[in-house]
């Protein structure tokens, strides 16, 4: 009984292995896409290139590039393995980038089949290209696959640079949320060589500004609960500069009375090294007089920059989400209202830990 | 079914001690001659092959009494402790075959004494070499049981140590004794491994590892239940922790049970060194054996199927080792793995000096070749020889070769379905292993049931000042 139950069983698996859709995939015989660029053409079709490695047995690294138009993103990678030698791939796709002209038509039916797509990564870096969107995966860059070269660059931008934490979660996270607006890094083709400019910060899925170079410092420190490792200058003076290299940045909102027109409190608080100085000797009342003049200058420069947010209608901070945690009378209308007039105040605090071995 | 002659006597109403000699004498090695001059003569006979001729020289002829008209006076001055008077001619012929002299009196032949003069050629004491370690003893069990329990008795001088002996085989008639230390261990264990073995309906028990595969609980298992180990300080350990031993005359491995899956992969010498190494080492094996068992199959699953999985920097690599070779993965694994089985059974078939020239061949020439080659990739070849480094990690040999052979299993369902296949195989195996007992205790304690206490020497060995409870105490009789 127990026999014939066995054979039974292992007769009807073998049967109906046949059912199974699972497709092989072996990794010498497919195109692996390591980038994926959308450019627009018109209200219906855009061109899209993607990056395919091709790794050579001595170990050198061919980009090669595939691209094909279409009106749905996914007709397009039938477009392109009629191009291809062996099928394409979206599992290990690094950077999707998008050019400026294609995001300022909602992003949120580019983004959608992402999302849907459970071969692609959840922490996929999406980028916007200022210019033509191709032009940034055409040029080959060192021994290194295009895919992998870009996601590198973001990678280290978020972690020491300008840019704040994004990738496709945190967008359609920022893109779904109420009291929230997506943002995303911004690259700029430079003779075919890649140069992360700033923040692109989106009402919904729409493009609306691009930030400007003194605001991204600022603005990731606003962003990001904790961030570290970027540094800022300031002019404090007559030709005296002053830069430091920010250890910690903290910020957290003090919002006393929700959903009414009183002002929101932001408190930031940094602690720095100073890097560069170029007035005269530094002690301990020299450093309290920079802390102050540059807690000014930062204050200045974070209320200009909400001020912006505020007459653009965007809320890549997340304002609205920090209202709704504290309050039981959230509605998002009223809120959209609200937003563009609640005065905003920002307390920088900075504490300058050390001046370097300078004596 | 045929009939040894030994057996037809039994059946004969009253054979008479002639009647045994006279088929004894068939053989050309039984000896028998007359000692002495007159009417009272002594007979006596033996298997020359059988006894120590030196007992016979040296202790016996010189001392009988040829003179003497009883056969009790004639060996009243003989220097052995242990005379054995007996009237049965069946009790006679069987002692005979074991290594006894037998004297008899012309005349008088209603009765035999019966003489021990066995000769013990056996090897000496050697050096362990399947489970040799650095340090701690050097003495390993041989094929004599008296020896055997030498070694063992003498670690153990108590008298709660209790030795059982048994006879299996009808050809055999191998001596099989069971040790346990009374109080200590679960007295229905004892009676139902002594049931097991004299339940036992075999011809000929030529090792203990017949007796380990006769008398387990599961038998349609790859994984053993009785740990098989040739140190007897081993064996006395476990005796102390309330397992019980079996040792086999003529086996140079012990016995000893019940054995649960870690204590598999425990070695001697994890007590030898201090208890952050031995916890330390401990887990490597550990970590060995998952490594060994999974590492193959989850290269093919990701090859074949998961792709993604794969870090950025890890596909270069090996999209330049996969370029160019004409099978898919799980072909290219199993021939791997079947070369690797391959080197090893030639290895072990081959005498030692020419072995040893196999490896070198087999790991170096065809390994460099077969990748120059273009029909294995580089990286497979790294990993298929990893994992057969890791399974030789396991301290007991037979556990070795369990987890050699479940690797294939694995092998193919990763090839059929991916990781899916692998973590069904996994909890297959998981799901058979909860369901293997050994003596009646279930195979994966101390981690499934969960014991407490007896974790504290399973995964690592915490030191010996916490380890003063015995691991598995009692059970109720």
């Amino acid at each position: 009984m127990r026999i014939k139950t066995i054979v039974l069983s292992s007769i009807m698996s073998l049967f109906l292995s046949g059912c199974m859709d699972i497709e092989p995939t072996v990794l010498n015989e497919i195109n692996i896409a390591t980038a994926v660029s959308y450019d627009y053409i018109d209200k219906d079709h855009f061109t899209s290139t993607a990056v395919i490695p091709y790794y050579m047995p001595d170990k050198k690294v061919n980009n090669v590039t595939f691209t094909a138009t279409a009106s749905l993103s996914k007709d397009v990678r039938q477009k392109m393995n009629q191009q291809t030698d062996k099928p394409i791939y979206s599992g290990k796709i690094e950077v999707i980038l998008y050019s400026k002209e294609l995001a300022k038509h909602d992003l949120t039916r580019m983004t959608d089949t992402l999302i849907r797509d459970p071969s692609v990564g959840n922490t996929v870096y999406l980028a916007i290209v200022d210019g033509k969107a191709e032009d940034v995966l055409i040029k080959q860059l060192g021994n290194v696959d295009k895919g992998t070269y870009l996601s590198n660059a973001i990678e280290h931008n978020i972690q020491s640079g300008i840019l704040p934490k994004t990738n496709l979660h945190l967008f359609s996270y920022a893109q779904n949320a109420e009291g929230m607006d997506p943002f995303l890094p911004i690259i700029k083709p430079k003779n075919g060589n890649p140069l992360i400019t700033g923040v692109a910060l989106f009402n919904q899925g729409e493009f609306v500004y691009q930030t400007k170079e003194h605001e991204n410092v600022i603005f990731k420190m606003l962003v990001e609960q904790s961030s570290n490792k970027e540094g800022f200058s300031a002019k404090l003076g007559e030709k005296l500069f002053a830069s430091v290299y920010n250890i910690a940045s903290k910020v957290s909102y003090n919002i006393p009375e929700p959903m009414t027109n009183s002002p929101i409190i932001i408190n930031l608080n940094i602690e720095a090294v100073l890097r560069e100085f170029t007035g005269d000797k530094v002690d301990k009342k020299e450093i309290r007089k920079i802390e102050k003049k540059m807690e000014n200058v930062l204050k200045k420069r974070a209320e200009k920059l909400i001020v912006k947010l505020q007459k653009l209608d965007v809320d890549p901070l997340g304002v609205g989400e920090q209202v709704r945690t504290r309050t039981r009378s959230w509605d998002k209308k009223e809120w959209e209202k609200l937003y563009p007039n609640i005065p905003f105040q920002v307390n920088v605090k900075l504490n300058i830990l050390e001046s370097g071995a300078v004596e | 079914m045929k009939k040894f002659p030994f057996q037809k006597s039994n059946h004969s109403l009253a054979p008479q001690f002639d009647e045994v000699i006279q088929q004894l004498k068939e053989s050309k090695d039984f000896t028998i001659f007359m000692f002495g001059i007159e009417h009272d003569t002594l007979c006596i006979s033996y298997f020359n092959t059988l006894i120590d001729t030196d007992i016979l020289h040296r202790d016996l002829l010189p001392y009988l009494n040829k003179s003497s008209s009883t056969l009790e006076a004639a060996v009243s001055a003989l220097p052995i402790e242990n005379l054995l008077f007996t009237q049965k001619p069946a009790d006679m012929q069987k002692h005979l075959l074991t290594g006894y002299i037998s004297i008899t009196m012309e005349g008088k032949k209603d009765q035999a004494v019966l003489v021990k003069a066995d000769s013990q050629k056996s090897r000496t004491v050697s050096l362990p070499e399947v489970e040799f370690s650095v340090i701690g003893p050097k003495e390993s069990l041989v094929e004599s049981l008296d020896t055997n329990l030498n070694l063992i008795r003498k670690r153990l001088p108590i008298q709660e140590l209790k030795v059982e002996e048994l006879t299996v085989g009808k050809l055999s008639k191998s001596r099989v004794a069971v040790l346990h230390i009374d109080g200590i261990c679960n007295k229905k264990n004892v009676s139902t491994v002594i049931q097991r073995i004299s339940n036992l309906d075999v011809k000929q028990i030529i090792d203990s590892s017949y007796i380990s595969q006769m008398i387990v609980d599961k038998k349609n298992t790859p994984f053993p239940q009785f740990i098989d180990t040739e140190r007897p300080d081993r064996l006395a350990a476990v005796l102390g922790e309330g397992k019980l031993v079996i040792l086999v005359d003529g086996a140079p491995h012990g016995l000893l049970g019940p054995a649960t899956l870690v204590e598999f992969f425990t070695a001697s010498e994890d007590y030898f060194l201090n208890w952050t190494m031995a916890s330390f080492f401990r887990l490597v094996r550990f970590f060995a054996v998952l490594f060994s068992i999974l590492i193959t199959p989850i290269y093919v699953a990701i090859l074949t199927y998961h792709y993604e999985l794969l870090p950025k920097n890890l596909i270069n690599t090996l999209v330049i080792s996969r370029s160019g070779i004409p099978f898919p993965p799980i072909l290219e694994a199993l021939v791997l793995e079947l070369v690797i089985e391959l080197l090893r059974e030639a290895g072990a078939r081959l005498p030692t000096k020419v072995g040893q020239t196999i490896g070198i061949v087999g790991g170096i020439v065809i390994g460099t070749a077969s990748v120059e080659a273009g029909l294995t990739s580089n990286v497979l070849l790294i990993i298929v020889a990893l994992s057969a480094l890791a399974s030789f990690t396991t301290p007991v040999y037979q556990m070795g070769n369990t987890i050699r052979l479940i690797r294939f299993p694995f092998l193919l369902m990763a090839y059929y379905i991916g990781i899916l296949g692998v973590a069904i195989s996994f909890c297959f195996m998981l799901i058979h292993l909860l369901r293997i007992t050994t003596l009646g205790r279930p195979y994966l304690e101390p981690l499934y049931p969960p014991k407490l206490h007896s974790l504290k020497d399973s995964l690592i060995r915490l030191p010996f000042s916490l380890l003063s409870k015995r691991p598995a105490p009692k059970q109720k009789d």
